[in-house]
């Protein structure tokens, strides 16, 4: 006698919204309150379901694990620092006219004593990116300039997004990282890497509202060995067996079994003929992927393109994300900085980390250079850190070479997403629609405007304003409206000449 | 007193009427109560929360046409929590026991399937998945005390050469059989369970190809590439 469990409203909504009911401890209760309060669901997103579903119906099953790797956009990194890294320290913030030289009154909540601040100092236009204008004494350019290779920077632009941030680096929905898979651009072995799990975008930032896609998982990437592994090859299971062949031989017993599985699935809720199609086709990738990409083809420390560009750093986990992006085998990259949260009291800490900052930066550039590959990396803080004042007056540090900066007590809501853009056949002068232009937004002697622009008191349309000008870049801007957590509309595409700094080539 | 005797008459009389009806409801509850602990091709489902499919391989449950539409693609896989559930099930070994299982899960947390949908489950889940498997083998082929657990009952116990223990059909089969028993349990349809048949006698015979048939070491080989084709596989990770 077969007993038909007749199933509740509850247990429909629980089956469509979580995949099954199960109980729940405290924190995945918190996880689940979090993520339903910036509005996703845990149920796949349309846009990712007709794309997979475009792939099922071909019945060629391209790589799902990545699937087509789309070169002909730019790769996207994200580099996220996981506290308050002073990034408006380092570049001019401007004012209303959003135009290079319209300089604030003061510069000193931003670090800057007012006697070396640009108003009296200008800056040294040799120090600076197309795009922004750096000061005086910026260490993350100096640190740049110092690594970058000679006439990259001809080929760079950069831009700047004010944005007041919580100082919850975790709450903040600075990542766009789930919207490059829906464009297309997958890798060829993973969507998604990053070297810290806090987050479903791959860092330590939450993912702009509504752009999670659940179908989207970041791979974590910390040393050159789990780099090497993102094929899913297994050494162990080859080294038992004595030969590749064998394991091989393994994974297609274990794929012959599984779409027989599939072909047997019944449960309370019909699966779908696509959906069996799908999973059969992730077991055929499976099966294929670690021996198509094996270790040291995905990451080789000896090769001297890497150690060109990263030198001794060709085992940090920039180096590893970095490599694996630029060569098409992930999607997107994040890199998580922990330890930019300079809360010691001094100038020098942070000072260091802008040296440190500026470093990376020219190697990963420098990296996709010698690769000829077009780059979009993105630099995110919660926030930037506070300036100690007495009785009025900023309390600074000499840094060194007799530049001065204040101490910083703690952090600040002061933010700004800095981006970095990189194409080897585009010039300098290319990239921008405007030549003196490249805030979006803009600040006072305070701080950030909040009514500057959409994105000045929202990280997640600051994200998404980033996003916009990606896809300017990639001849793409169509496609923004398009994107899931959008629902059919662009907010920046009325104001245009406010948030597009970057334009298409020509 | 008359009147009492009739009242307790028209009380028996009317238990006696209901009767029937209360028969049949303590029969309902109990069989669905039974029905919803009956556990699928494998016992995780009682381990991991996840019992819900529990009439996975009851073998002709009717679909109800609002049921099956109330979600657009329906729950077929398992979540990270489930799977580590069942592997612990089905090969008697905690996750927390050996750090060399609890690493890999910890560091490949994010590779792991998060969801139930089997149209989000991706190939580079299903290798975390495979290779977590694999990390179960090791332990239950090379440490003496889990084999002699696992395999408790069966001629694989003491690990006896290939020339005595897999020389022919009948020999592997019963070493594939008791993988499927152990791994898969008795719900599995026979068409399934003679496809898996035939699909791991290839695996057993290309990876006993060129080997030493007189050496233990060979056994063991054996006993891990076929755990492993079977524990990795959809029949571990599907519902």
């Amino acid at each position: 006698m077969i007993i038909k469990k007749k199933l509740t409203e509850r247990d429909k909504l629980e089956y469509l919204t979580h995949g099954g009911r199960t109980k729940l401890n405290r924190r995945d209760f918190l996880t689940r309150s979090t993520a339903a309060a910036v509005g996703y669901v845990m149920a796949p997103s349309i846009f990712s379901l007709i794309a997979k579903r475009a792939y099922g119906e071909d019945l060629n099953c391209p790589n799902q694990g990545g699937g087509n790797a789309n070169n002909n956009m730019m790769a996207h990194l994200e580099y996220a620092a996981g506290g308050g890294f002073p990034l408006c320290r380092e570049f001019v913030c401007v004012g209303p006219s959003r135009e290079n030289g319209d300089f604030l009154k003061s510069y000193e909540k931003y670090a800057i004593p007012d006697d070396q601040g640009p108003t009296k100092n200008g800056f040294d236009p040799n120090s600076t990116i197309a795009g922004l204008d750096f000061h005086n004494g910026s260490q993350l350019m100096k640190a740049f300039d110092l690594h970058i290779n000679p006439g990259v920077k001809e080929h760079m632009a950069t831009m700047a997004i004010a944005v007041q941030c919580s100082s919850d680096t975790t709450q903040n929905q600075l990542s766009i990282t789930h919207s490059f898979a829906q464009l297309g651009l997958t890798g060829s072995v993973v969507p998604l890497i990053g070297n810290s799990t806090l987050n479903p975008g791959g860092g330590r930032h939450a993912l702009a509202r509504g752009t999670q896609d659940p179908s989207i998982k970041s791979t974590l990437v910390k040393d050159p060995d789990t780099a090497r592994s993102i094929g899913g090859y297994n050494q162990a299971l080859v080294d038992r067996l004595g030969t590749p062949d064998r394991a091989q031989a393994v994974l297609e017993a274990m794929k012959n079994l599984s779409v027989d599985k599939i072909n047997t699935l019944k449960n309370k809720f019909t699966v779908d003929d696509q959906a069996k199609v799908l999973a059969k086709c992730g077991y055929m990738n499976a099966k294929e992927l670690p021996f198509r990409y094996k270790p040291d083809e995905l990451y080789n420390a000896a090769d001297p393109d890497l150690v060109a560009a990263f030198g001794d750093d060709v085992g940090a986990v920039h180096a590893c994300i970095a490599e694996l992006v630029a060569n098409r085998y992930a999607g997107v990259g994040v890199i998580a900085e922990n330890f930019y949260d300079t809360h010691d009291g001094t100038a020098l800490t942070s000072n260091d980390q802008g040296l440190f900052l500026g470093k990376k930066l020219a190697q990963i550039v420098n990296y996709f250079d010698s690769k000829n590959q077009p780059l979009h990396l993105n630099c995110t803080t919660d926030g930037t850190m506070g300036v100690l004042f007495k009785d009025g007056v900023i309390q600074v540090e000499d840094v060194g070479d007799g530049v001065l900066r204040a101490k910083h007590p703690g952090d600040n809501s002061l933010c700004a997403i800095l981006t970095l853009v990189y194409d080897p056949n585009r010039s300098a002068s290319d990239f921008l629609v405007k030549q003196n232009q490249a805030q979006v937004g803009y600040f006072d002697e305070n701080g950030v405007v909040l009514d500057s622009s959409i994105a000045a008191n929202n990280p997640s349309n600051a994200a998404l304003a980033s996003l916009y000008n990606y896809l300017a870049l990639n001849n793409m801007t169509d496609k923004m409206s398009t994107l899931q957590g959008m629902n059919g509309k662009n907010p920046f595409e009325r104001k245009e000449e406010d948030y597009l700094i970057f334009k298409p080539k020509a | 007193m008359k009147a009492r005797i009739s009242q307790s008459i028209l009380v028996l009389k009317n238990l006696t009427a209901f009767l029937p009806l209360m028969l049949l409801s303590i029969f309902l509850v109990s069989c669905q109560a039974n029905v919803s602990g009956v556990l699928g091709s494998h016992s995780s489902d009682q381990n991991s929360n996840n019992g819900d499919n529990g009439d996975n391989n009851s073998g002709g449950d009717t679909q109800d046409p609002n049921e099956a539409n109330a979600g657009l693609i329906g729950p077929g896989a398992k979540d990270y929590r489930g799977l580590e559930a069942t592997l612990t099930a089905v090969t008697g070994i905690p996750r927390t026991k050996y750090s060399a299982i609890k690493d890999y899960i910890d560091q490949n947390e994010s590779s792991l399937p998060m969801s139930k949908y089997l149209s989000a489950l991706s190939s580079t889940q299903i290798l975390a998945t495979f290779n977590l498997a694999t990390k179960y083998c090791e332990f239950i082929v090379d440490r003496s005390d889990e084999r002699e657990r696992f395999f408790k009952g069966s001629s694989f116990e003491n690990l006896p050469p290939p020339n005595q223990s897999l020389s022919n059909d009948t020999q592997k089969l019963k070493l594939i059989d008791f993988y499927l028993g152990q791994f898969w349990g008795p719900g599995v349809l026979a068409t399934q369970k003679q496809q898996a048949e035939t699909d791991m006698m290839a695996l057993l015979n290309q990876t006993l190809e060129g080997q030493d048939l007189n050496s233990s070491n060979t056994t063991k080989t054996v006993l891990y590439a076929a755990c492993s084709g079977i524990l990795g596989s959809g029949g571990t990770a599907l519902d």
